[in-house]
């Protein structure tokens, strides 16, 4: 009965910040236009029905799928590492995409492939850390020691683009990608993140039993018939897919990835199969509802990054602190 | 011992290098700075200031600058190389080091209120003079380029360059007035579609200026990142772009977004033009730019910008516009 209910505000959780936001915004759209649009009926005016189709839905939606994926790749990742304290950039793959997009944007590509170049680069840095893990053992311990020297590597590449780039022009476009936003996020952005947050939420959850046994000891692991080390492999290209997705159409975003699979573990307990849904519905939820302030709140919009970490964080703490004080822990 | 011969290497310098003349001038942050005239070797790390050097024609006194925006081999660069052939000696791409500073062996430096303000401090033990500026807007512009006309001996230029300024200002009030004519909602973008110049900007100054209405002018500080929502809530009527940056106005007038906005479809979106500098940036070019944005304001205004703008670069930098940069400006 209580599971059930759960399962049932998480699931309204994110479908009720997308339809919220498509009622909010800078620009009035009066209630009745607003349903005119989605219907759809006539006597909307042209504005209001290009605000709702082409700019607030696709922006609602892009944040979902940005927040689930951020959120999915955060649990799968702390699973894995058997490690609360991580997230996507434990593999160096936020470092590696945010490069490619400072590198694409120094050089001048074009804006369409600012994000391919985010992707790829993101991609890159997690197999160089998957590379050089294979060669010296594989451990948990050696992954994450190299996922931290190549991230580092490539944050002081990026460094070194921002300190040679042009202040008037490419330096702002750098910032602003830095700090994430989904300012202009349009169908196309939607399609993409939508057939990666698909093709990964699916092979993840396909995945889940055998993801609770990663959290084992390697040797019990086997002993239950499971190759460890391959299905961490595995389960790190996906979640890497994911990341580098999401970050390549919204920039850096940090907190979701982190905070996201702990509220979810609170409120369904350790088991992936239960976890994953959870984590991907709640991060959808509140970077929805986030984004939402990012873009009313003031007349400029505040950067997505800074207000995941201003008011997230704060949220978060009441909510452990308040889980805390009934006795709850999590893994 | 050491010391002494200090004191004997410092008097045969100071006797060596005897002082023709002495000018204690206050700087616009305040200080006031003693400085050995006839200045003959300058360092600039404030690149709109660099600018002012060639409007005053004693560009051969810089020995090492920064400049606004300038990339080798590019249009700006041919134009500079072409008033000024030792321009690749003196070109540095980002702020100089104190070392690197030195040894030019400046007799005076030119720093920048805003980001250099404890130029002064740095460069006291080297008796290096340092004069602080702060060109920012019309009234910046005004100090700076009185300053310097007296710093370097041309005065008279100075005043002529100010004197050009001022008729040019009333020239377009007068003329707007005289057309009766509303001022329409004008934005300022920059780098990015949707990342707008704030009220504290010089480009908001120049929008009025030059008769228009800047609809940004509420927003503080310095660039900032707006919602598309706002941009519909504005809905300008004209919609200048910045010289730097890839947007281009077909980006904007191909995109069905933004046929919501008045500018987009009337089609009255202009890529502002820059010859050495962005005629945006707070150096003497910005007055073309103010001229160039009242006829663009204004179609019926009754000034042949072309004309001017040729006259202006022949008096002040002795500068023949190529065809080349006239389409632009007409375009």
């Amino acid at each position: 009965m209580k599971q059930g209910a759960i399962r049932l505000g998480l699931v309204l959780f994110p479908a009720v910040a997308v339809t919220a936001s498509l009622f909010v915004g800078r620009y009035p759209v009066g209630l009745q236009e607003v349903i005119g649009a989605l219907l759809p009926l006539d006597g909307v005016s042209p504005t209001a029905r290009v605000l709702i189709l082409d700019v607030r839905l696709p922006r609602a939606l892009g944040a979902a799928l940005v927040g689930a994926s951020l959120a999915l790749s955060g649990a799968v990742f702390q699973g894995i590492f058997r490690n609360p304290l991580v997230d996507s950039r434990i593999l160096g793959v936020s470092s590696g995409a945010a490069f490619g997009a400072a590198l694409a944007l120094l050089l001048g590509i074009p804006w369409y492939l600012v994000d391919a170049f985010a992707f790829g680069f993101g991609l890159l840095a997690v197999f160089l850390v998957v590379l050089v893990a294979r060669r010296f053992g594989n451990s948990v311990l050696v992954l994450v020691i190299s996922g931290i020297l190549v991230g580092s590597l490539f944050s002081a590449f990026l460094g070194m683009i921002k300190y040679v780039a042009d202040p008037l022009d490419v330096l702002p476009a750098i910032t602003f990608w830095l700090l994430g936003s989904l300012s202009g996020t349009r169908w196309d952005a939607v399609e993409k993140l939508l057939v990666v947050c698909v093709m990964g939420a699916g092979t993840l959850l396909l995945l889940r039993w055998r993801l609770n046994l990663l959290t084992l000891d390697e040797r019990e692991a086997a002993a239950l018939g499971v190759n460890a080390t391959r299905l961490r492999t595995r389960v790190i290209l996906v979640g890497t897919l994911l990341v580098a997705s999401a970050v390549s159409q919204a920039g850096m975003i940090g907190w979701i990835g982190l905070i996201t699979p702990h509220a979810a573990r609170a409120l369904t307990g350790p088991d992936h199969s239960r976890v994953l849904p959870a984590s991907m519905l709640m991060g959808a939820g509140f970077l929805v509802l986030l984004d939402l302030l990012s873009r009313t709140l003031m007349r400029s919009e505040i950067p997505l990054g800074i207000l995941t970490g201003i008011v997230g964080v704060p949220a978060f703490l009441l909510l452990f602190m308040r889980h805390l004080a009934r006795g709850g822990g999590w893994r | 011992m050491r010391a002494l011969l200090a004191v004997a290497v410092a008097l045969l310098l100071g006797l060596g290098a005897f002082p023709q003349g002495k000018l204690v001038v206050t700087d616009q942050a305040g200080n006031h700075v003693e400085i050995e005239t006839p200045v003959k070797r300058v360092v600039s790390l404030y690149g709109v200031a660099t600018m002012y050097l060639y409007a005053l024609g004693v560009q051969d006194r810089l020995v090492l600058g920064t400049f606004v925006g300038l990339k080798p081999g590019s249009p700006s660069w041919e134009a500079l190389m072409s008033v000024d052939p030792g321009l690749p000696d003196k070109y540095t791409r980002t702020k100089p080091s104190l070392e690197e500073a030195l040894a030019r062996e400046p007799d005076l430096v030119l720093a920048s209120l805003w980001k250099d303000p404890e130029a002064t401090e740095e460069f006291v033990p080297f008796d290096v003079p340092v004069v602080i500026l702060h060109a920012e807007d019309v009234e910046g512009i005004r100090g700076t380029t009185e300053l310097l006309g007296r710093i370097f001996g041309v005065e008279e230029r100075a005043a002529r360059l100010l004197s050009y300024f001022d008729a040019m200002v009333r020239a377009i009030a007068s003329a707007v007035a005289g057309l009766g004519a509303a001022r329409p909602r004008t934005l300022f973008v920059g780098a990015r579609p949707l990342r707008v110049a704030s009220g504290e900007m010089y480009q908001t100054q120049l929008i009025e200026l030059a008769g228009g209405d800047p609809v940004a002018a509420q927003l503080r500080g310095y660039w900032q990142d707006v919602d598309i929502e706002q941009l519909f809530l504005w809905d300008p009527e004209v919609i200048f772009i910045a010289p730097y940056g890839k947007v281009t106005p077909e980006d904007l007038l191909n995109d069905p977004l933004w046929h919501g906005i008045s500018a987009v479809r009337s089609r009255r979106v202009h890529k502002m033009p820059r010859v050495f500098a962005p005629w945006d940036i707070p150096t003497p070019e910005s007055f073309l730019g103010l001229l160039w944005m009242a006829t663009k304001l204004h179609p019926d205004i009754g000034i042949d910008v072309v004309a001017e703008v040729k006259a202006f670069y022949r008096e002040f930098y002795g500068y023949e516009l190529p065809d080349g940069l006239v389409t632009v400006i007409e375009g």
